[in-house]
């Protein structure tokens, strides 16, 4: 079936969505057709306005460098474009293409920054390098994944094969992982958060899973060993990171469901619904510092991640997205410099309200809710105390 | 003056002589670079001409589409490319089998089908210029019948981009 083609001209700063603004471009700005997203998470072809790309040859702008089957020092990438009676750029083919969405988004994920008054937060341009050809340990190709790699600080998508919309199109998925560059640049590299790092498996090999109470018995049954003092904290903060980003993604698109277009199977575990998820209790993060096994680590801290990302989406929808994402940006910036850090399982809280003052009573009963399960957390008994 | 024109270049083609009429078609493959770093891309090319022999010289009109198709799940784009050229060329060693090189020049004009998870647009693009150059070899290989293997360079004349090569495989139908 062949559905009319929808041109409109979509503009760099986004209102609600951070995606769709109708308004014609100023003269000079390259419109390049590209599939996009609504709200609804469906995926048209639009004439995208993108106004910080300076060479459409070597796709280069103020908001990402892209490469293609190589890392940062790779060679320069040509792009292919045929121009139409109108003057809309179309990628000729399926890299050219991928360049295009991959530039435009990263670009409006810049202006989302610059909105929030935190344009200065990232190096930039950013870098992204597309079709990276990975091999696991007994060199079979993998497929199918993106994430964000510290070393090179560069946004790195691999080949996709499966029969969905491709991780490079989805722009919630490349706003989850440009959240992780974020994340890197302000907590991740706090020196208390630094020597925590670990639990590389990406996320996009993970099987579904039921993150309930099926989470809990899995890490009962595999608390067997010896307590390894890091093992809670790193899965709290991954958990923070991935959780967060997931957010992001929601943030981003207004989709709760993003992930599933590209990779469905992870769809019902980490959809990013307004419902609040009660934190599991001491004895559930006592019993993580026992497992020793690396996968179920991993999958605990995406199941906690959800937990965080479904709070911070109920905070947005009370409180409003725009103040929620920039809240948190603004605190993550602040643990930056601090030398000190309790990774505890309500570290999250921190992320949004920066002192006990900050405590409205609704505030408070989320995080009551939130933490109801747990006996130490420090800005429920904050909430105890009657505000001025 | 018409039949002065007319004297003059019956001269200089070295006398009074009737030209050969040809029909052709081709089938060839293009390597063209695709988003450097990535490597090249061959795609099938396909071409139909008429030409016109004239002692050393031959003049063709050739139309040729290429097309080429690339994508990953639920996205694809299908370009494909239709060619107008004209041809002189020259046979430099007249033989058997004669080669011979070649100036085209023309326009091309693409056509890009793209999808998305069901929704698909067309989009025709301006048409551009093209210069080309080629080397070739041609024989009669029966009654009337040509065959020709031609290498060719291609490249749009305003955008500057680069050049694109193809080999073509021939069969002309002399009249």
């Amino acid at each position: 079936m062949k559905l009319q083609f929808r041109r409109s001209f979509i503009l760099g700063v986004l209102a609600a969505t951070g995606l769709a603004c109708a308004a014609k471009p100023p003269p000079g700005t390259a419109l390049i057709q590209m599939p996009w997203p609504d709200s609804e998470g469906v995926y048209s072809l639009q004439a995208v306005a993108v106004p910080t790309l300076n060479n459409t040859k070597t796709m280069q702008g103020a908001a990402a460098t892209i490469k293609i089957h190589a890392g940062p020092n790779g060679p320069q990438p040509e792009a292919n474009f045929v121009v139409d009676g109108d003057g809309v750029l179309i990628p000729g083919d399926y890299l050219t293409l991928q360049m295009s969405v991959a530039y435009a988004h990263l670009e409006k994920l810049m202006f989302i920054e610059q909105r929030l008054g935190l344009d200065a937060l990232l190096p930039r341009p950013r870098k992204i390098t597309i079709e990276y050809p990975m091999y696991d340990e007994s060199g079979a190709a993998v497929f199918d994944n993106a994430f964000y790699y510290p070393t090179w600080d560069s946004l790195v998508l691999l080949p996709y094969r499966r029969r969905e919309l491709p991780i490079t199109v989805n722009a919630g998925i490349l706003a989850h992982e440009h959240f992780h560059a974020i994340f890197q640049h302000t907590l991740g590299s706090a020196p208390a958060a630094a020597e925590l790092h670990g639990l590389e498996i990406s996320w996009a090999e993970l099987p579904s899973v039921s993150c309930g109470e099926d989470m809990k018995r899995e890490v009962s049954a595999r608390a067997v060993g010896k307590p390894a003092g890091r093992n809670a904290p790193m899965v709290i903060l991954r958990a923070l990171n991935e959780g967060l980003a997931d957010f992001w993604g929601w943030y981003y698109t207004r989709d709760e469901n993003f992930i599933a277009h590209s990779l469905p199977h992870a769809g019902p575990t980490r959809r990013v619904v307004s419902q609040l998820k009660t934190l599991p209790d001491e004895k559930f993060f006592e019993a993580i510092s026992r497992v020793e096994d690396t996968r179920t680590l991993l999958t605990t801290a995406y199941c906690l991640g959800t937990y965080f990302s479904r709070f911070a989406r109920r905070l947005a929808d009370v409180e409003g997205a725009d103040e929620v994402a920039g809240r948190l940006l603004r605190n993550l910036i602040r643990m930056r410099s601090q030398s000190q850090i309790k990774v505890k399982p309500d570290l999250v809280l921190s992320l949004f309200f920066a002192s006990s003052s900050e405590l409205t009573p609704s505030r408070c009963t989320m995080i009551k809710d939130f933490t109801a399960a747990l006996t130490d957390s420090a800005l429920s008994k904050a909430c105890e105390v009657p505000q001025p | 003056m018409i039949r002065l024109v007319i004297a003059a270049v019956v001269l200089l083609s070295g006398g009074p002589a009737a030209a050969d009429l040809y029909v052709g078609a081709g089938t060839g493959i293009r390597v063209q670079k695709y988003a450097a770093g990535a490597g090249s891309v061959n795609t099938p090319v396909h071409s139909f001409v008429l030409g016109a022999l004239w002692e050393r010289w031959m003049f063709l009109g050739e139309v040729s589409q290429a097309r080429y198709e690339s994508g990953a799940g639920s996205v694809y784009v299908h370009r494909s490319e239709t060619g107008a050229l004209a041809w002189v060329r020259h046979a430099v060693t007249p033989s058997y089998w004669f080669s011979y090189v070649a100036l085209g020049g023309g326009i091309r004009s693409s056509m890009v089908e793209t999808g998305v998870a069901g929704a698909t647009a067309e989009n025709r693009g301006e048409s551009e210029g093209v210069g080309a150059v080629a080397l070739g070899l041609q024989s009669q290989v029966a009654n009337s019948f040509n065959l020709g293997f031609e290498l060719r360079s291609l490249s749009e004349l305003e955008a500057g981009t680069e050049p694109w090569f193809e080999t073509m495989a021939r069969l002309f139908y002399q009249f």
